[in-house]
C-alpha cells in the first residue's frame, strides 16, 4: 500500500514536471490543462478573500495572467500548486489594496482613512496602567466613529485597517497561515509579522469597541 | 484594590505592570511565553480585573475577525465561461507579445 502511494506520488511528480516543461514551451494544450486542473483550487482561495463573486472571479483571472507572464521564471524549487497558491494570495492582496486605495480616497471615508488610523495608540499613566487608545490630539476611535455616524461591519473594519495590518491579519487570523508562510508571502521577516499582527489586533479591538 | 495594584507593581519584585502585560499579550496568546513570564502574567491577571477584561477582548477580537469576515461561498466548479475568458486573455496577451517581437524585427 505504501509502495503503491509512493509510486503514485512519483508518477504525479513526473506528470507535473512534464506539464511545467510544456508550459514553458508555451503550449496551448498545456495552458488549457493548467486552467482545467488548477482553476477550482485557485478559485477557492480567491473566494476566501472577497465578499462578492465578481471580485473573486477578477482575482482568479489576474492570478492566471500572472502565471502566464511568469511561468518562465518558475524555478521549480517548490511544487507547482504551492507556486500557484502564492500567486493567487498575492493577487488577492493586490486587489484588496487597490480597492482600499479607491475607498480611502472616496469622500465618505476620508476622515477615517488607513493612514489616520495608524496614529492611534494605547496610552499609559506613570504606573503603567492603560488610559486611552487615542491619537496625539487625544481623539479616540470611538468618538471618531460617533462623530461621523459610521457603522461598519467586521469585514469593512478589517479592510479599513492600514494595508500592512490588514494583510497580516487576513493571512494569520483569518486564513490561519503560519507566521513563516505569511512572512514569505508578504516578503517581510517573521518578527515583523508578529509585530504587525499584534498591532492589527489592537487596532481592530479598539475599532470594535 | 486600585491602590494595592499600584503599590504591588511598584514594590513587589517581578510584578508586571498593565503596560508590560500588553507587551506579553501576543506571546501569551501564542503560548510562547517562558514559564516564569507566564507565571508573572497569570499573577497579574488574577489580581487585575481590567487586564482580565483586556485579554478577553483581545481573544474575542481574534475570534470575531475570523467569524465575521464574510467571504464568497466558493462554487464546486469554476464556471466554463470564466475558464474560457482566462484562456482568451492568454491568447490575446500572447498575440500582443508576437506582434511586439515582429515590430522589433
Amino acid at each position: 500500500m505504501v509502495n503503491e502511494s509512493l509510486a503514485e506520488k512519483k508518477f504525479k511528480q513526473q506528470r507535473e514536471k512534464e506539464l511545467i516543461a510544456q508550459l514553458k514551451a508555451n503550449s496551448d494544450a498545456a495552458f488549457e490543462q493548467l486552467v482545467k486542473n488548477y482553476s477550482t483550487k485557485m478559485y477557492v482561495i480567491c473566494c476566501r478573500y472577497f465578499t462578492c463573486q465578481d471580485d473573486a472571479q477578477e482575482c482568479l483571472q489576474s492570478a492566471f495572467v500572472q502565471v502566464f507572464q511568469h511561468i518562465q521564471t518558475f524555478k521549480e524549487d517548490s511544487q507547482l500548486s504551492t507556486w500557484l497558491h502564492r500567486i493567487t494570495i498575492n493577487c488577492a492582496l493586490m486587489q484588496i489594496r487597490s480597492h482600499k486605495r479607491r475607498r480611502d480616497t472616496s469622500i465618505e471615508s476620508n476622515f477615517l482613512n488607513s493612514s489616520h488610523i495608524d496614529n492611534f495608540y494605547q496610552h499609559y499613566n506613570s504606573y503603567g496602567e492603560r488610559t486611552v487608545f487615542a491619537d496625539h490630539e487625544g481623539n479616540n476611535l470611538e468618538t471618531l466613529f460617533e462623530k461621523n455616524e459610521l457603522k461598519l461591519n467586521i469585514t469593512e473594519l478589517i479592510l479599513h485597517l492600514p494595508e500592512k495590518y490588514c494583510n497580516v491579519l487576513i493571512l494569520r487570523d483569518i486564513q490561519e497561515l503560519s507566521t513563516k508562510e505569511s512572512a514569505q508571502i508578504l516578503a517581510i521577516s517573521p518578527a515583523a509579522v508578529k509585530t504587525q499582527l499584534h498591532r492589527a489586533r489592537l487596532l481592530l479591538k479598539a475599532l470594535l469597541k | 484594590m486600585f491602590m494595592i495594584k499600584q503599590l504591588m507593581t511598584k514594590y513587589v519584585p517581578g510584578m508586571l505592570t498593565c503596560q508590560e502585560v500588553d507587551s506579553f499579550l501576543y506571546d501569551f496568546h501564542q503560548g510562547s511565553l517562558s514559564f516564569s513570564q507566564q507565571l508573572k502574567f497569570k499573577i497579574h491577571i488574577s489580581m487585575c480585573s481590567e487586564c482580565r477584561a483586556y485579554v478577553k477582548d483581545y481573544k474575542n477580537t481574534i475570534r470575531l475577525s475570523k467569524e465575521g469576515f464574510t467571504v464568497v461561498q466558493p462554487v464546486e466548479k469554476v464556471p466554463q465561461d470564466l475558464m474560457l475568458a482566462i484562456l482568451k486573455t492568454r491568447k490575446s496577451s500572447n498575440l500582443k507579445k508576437i506582434t511586439n517581437t515582429e515590430d522589433k524585427d
